[in-house]
């Protein structure tokens, strides 16, 4: 009994000992997140939220004709609109607490458990591609708080309209404002009846910083 | 106390997109607009000099920690925060997205201007630029008006406003 | 106590201003306020009232429906105004550059039928069945025989769901009418009681807060104003724009509660303190 319970301990002080850098950083963005969210940012009310987004979206499609290309170009469009002025806010909100990032599982941990927590207050799974470099982030059923309360007509699922797909705009553009070049996509989205919804970053290049004229 | 000679801000595209310099008098202010060639000639110097400085910070603090460029994707940067002459001094702050907001101001060893740059940059520029979605997300449109070559600037008379009701009392 | 229904002399009616010249006086709101007055209690939207009325099976989901509503599952501002604002540009510049004010007021007003239906279901109807089941609603399934101890079911404390779990239990379920009955609506005494809800819950339910006042502006019963100090998302950028969609939801909610609204206008007044003081009129069709 007794050499069962040291064998415990030593293991258990192992442990301790080898904690993970990643994961106390992945801890550490979490309260962040948290705290930022708690501390900076003013509320209001989540469902309103949606309603309103549902609406401004249908007046979209009914614009567009049903044309659920045109639509996600542009809810895209408009995201990269919102993205690369949010990227500002994120800044000024989150002042100079936030880790610099070291390599791209920091980017998506960050962009999840900070910049989802902020903003739209859920935070998705990031799963990490090492071979591709690429980063999802999966939300699970109903996490993803723009499709509450949402269900699209057939023939516009047929289309394959991304409701939610302002969010990958954002992504783009938000990255685009700290020098960072990357594809954002919805792959699938519970509202299409895929089992998550996944949005994926990928070809992540670096932006030159530019010079000016003559140097 | 510290006297402010001109306050300035520069965008990512190495261009000055709002600039507005006063007198010792308090009352005549010279601004950046379209026509005034003398303020652009001036922009262009203040922000040749705020690059080579931070060229030179940044090649210095990658030699002092005996940094190799390997990951080209998020490289270590430094900035720096103030520069001192004989008659005055200029305080930067450069933000993560590439803004920069410079404050020329009387030398004085006591004062660092973060603060009031940190405030122009969180509450004055956030709310009338940054949150307003007519203002230009981007101050370049084409490619052409890159690399210091743009020639649009911030008309916001409510940002005009607050940046002055902020600096006059340190004029 | 008829006499007093509502803090003035109801032959008389509320003293009447002008839009331009309101003040404290006219305001009709500080008898809303008053508990003692019980022809009051019955008529507006008293919480303590409503749980009576719902049956003791469905006591517990109530008070979390109405903790959830009241404290809420919330997203930030800053979200909301950036899609807000970047829509209102799109509708603009892209969509329609001259009737951009009836297009707002009718996504406004979509928003309104909408924001009614959802605080009324959460109010009245806190407990409905499941279009799926999940881990979940078993559950909450089990949980309902706790109240009927008649069933002699045991409770141990992995089973009571947290008031997360009772909040989205809440929030997805669907409405059937065959189990449920009809759907209980909210009933407003008059229009006033109306205007009540609106500054009072639905306000509260949007912005996390009251609306500052309501007054009355016409003689003949037909015009009144909602003021608001200090609203919440007008306050940054365009907040011309954004009360013409405020309007829209006001006009959405006044017309689901049957009543025949001819427009809902908006005005910023002038005040000393307040920089974007608004006054959104409402004008009832005769």
């Amino acid at each position: 009994m007794s050499s069962n319970i040291s064998s415990e301990k030593t293991n258990e002080s192992s442990t301790v000992s080898q904690v993970d850098p990643d994961y106390q950083k992945e801890i550490f963005l979490k309260q962040l997140g948290e705290h930022v969210y708690q501390q900076n940012m003013k509320k209001i009310n989540a469902e309103f939220f949606n309603v309103t987004y549902g609406s401004f979206v249908r007046t979209l499609i009914d614009f567009y004709d049903s044309d659920a290309d045109k639509c996600n170009e542009k809810l895209k469009a408009m995201g990269e609109s919102i993205g690369s002025r949010l990227i500002d806010d994120f800044y000024s909100k989150v002042t100079n607490q936030i880790p610099r990032c070291s390599n791209l599982k920091d980017l998506g941990n960050t962009i999840a458990y900070v910049g989802f927590k902020m903003y739209i207050n859920t935070v998705p799974r990031v799963i990490f591609d090492e071979t591709n470099r690429t980063i999802k982030f999966r939300f699970e059923s109903n996490a993803n708080i723009f499709n509450k309360f949402v269900e699209l007509p057939d023939d516009i699922k047929e289309k394959k309209l991304y409701y939610s797909n302002i969010v990958s705009g954002i992504i783009k553009a938000a990255l685009a404002g700290i020098a960072l070049n990357c594809d954002v996509e919805f792959i699938s989205d519970t509202l299409l009846d895929d089992q998550y919804t996944d949005i994926q970053i990928s070809n992540v290049t670096r932006i030159k910083d530019e010079v000016p004229m003559g140097q | 106390m510290v006297k402010i000679y001109s306050f300035w801000i520069f965008d990512r595209h190495c261009n000055c997109i709002y600039a507005v310099e006063f007198d010792t008098d308090k009352k005549e202010i010279q601004r950046l607009t379209t026509n005034s060639s003398y303020m652009h000639e001036k922009a262009k110097l203040m922000y040749g000099l705020i690059f080579s400085m931070s060229k030179l910070t940044n090649t210095y603090h990658q030699k002092s920690i005996d940094y190799k460029e390997t990951d080209e994707l998020f490289p270590l940067e430094t900035n720096f925060k103030k520069i001192s002459t004989g008659s005055y001094s200029i305080h930067t702050l450069k933000t993560k997205t590439g803004l920069i907001f410079s404050l020329v101001t009387d030398i004085n060893d006591q004062d660092r201007m973060e603060i009031e740059l940190q405030y122009i940059y969180r509450e004055i520029y956030l709310k009338h630029v940054t949150l307003n979605p007519f203002e230009y997300n981007d101050y370049a449109l084409s490619e052409s008006e890159t690399k210091g070559e743009g020639f649009r600037h911030i008309e916001n008379s409510n940002f005009d406003k607050d940046i002055y009701a902020f600096i006059e009392p340190l004029l | 106590m008829n006499n007093n229904l509502f803090g003035y002399e109801q032959d008389q009616g509320p003293k009447i201003t002008q839009l331009t010249e309101l003040n404290k006086d006219s305001s009709i709101l500080n008898s809303f306020n008053d508990k003692n007055n019980v022809n009051n209690q019955s008529g507006t939207l008293d919480l303590e009232s409503i749980k009576n009325n719902v049956d003791n099976g469905t006591k517990l989901s109530v008070n979390a429906a109405k903790k959830n509503y009241e404290e809420g599952h919330d997203v930030s501002m800053s979200a909301y105004l950036f899609v807000l604002l970047e829509f209102i540009k799109t509708i603009v510049s892209d969509i329609d550059n001259t009737n951009h004010s009836k297009i707002l007021g009718d996504i406004g007003h979509d928003v309104g039928i909408r924001i009614y239906e959802l605080v009324n279901f959460k109010l009245l109807n806190p407990k409905k069945s499941m279009s799926t089941k999940s881990a979940l609603i078993e559950k909450m399934d089990n949980y309902k025989y706790i109240d009927n101890l008649s069933h002699g079911s045991t409770l141990n404390i992995s089973q009571v769901p947290s008031s997360e779990e009772i909040y989205s239990y809440i929030s997805t379920t669907t409405v059937e009418l065959e189990e449920s009955g009809v759907i209980k609506n909210l009933k407003h005494l008059s229009f006033i009681t109306l205007l009540q809800f609106i500054q009072d819950t639905i306000w509260k339910y949007m912005f996390g807060k009251k609306a500052d006042d309501i007054q009355k502006i016409n003689e003949d019963d037909s015009s009144y104003a909602i003021i608001d100090n200090d609203p919440l998302i007008a306050s940054l950028v365009l907040p011309a724009k954004v009360n013409e969609f405020i309007c829209g939801i006001i006009k959405g909610v006044v017309e689901s509660a049957n009543y025949k609204c001819e427009s809902v206008n908006t005005q910023i007044l002038e005040d000393k303190t307040y920089n974007n003081k608004s006054a959104y009129i409402i004008k009832l069709q005769k």
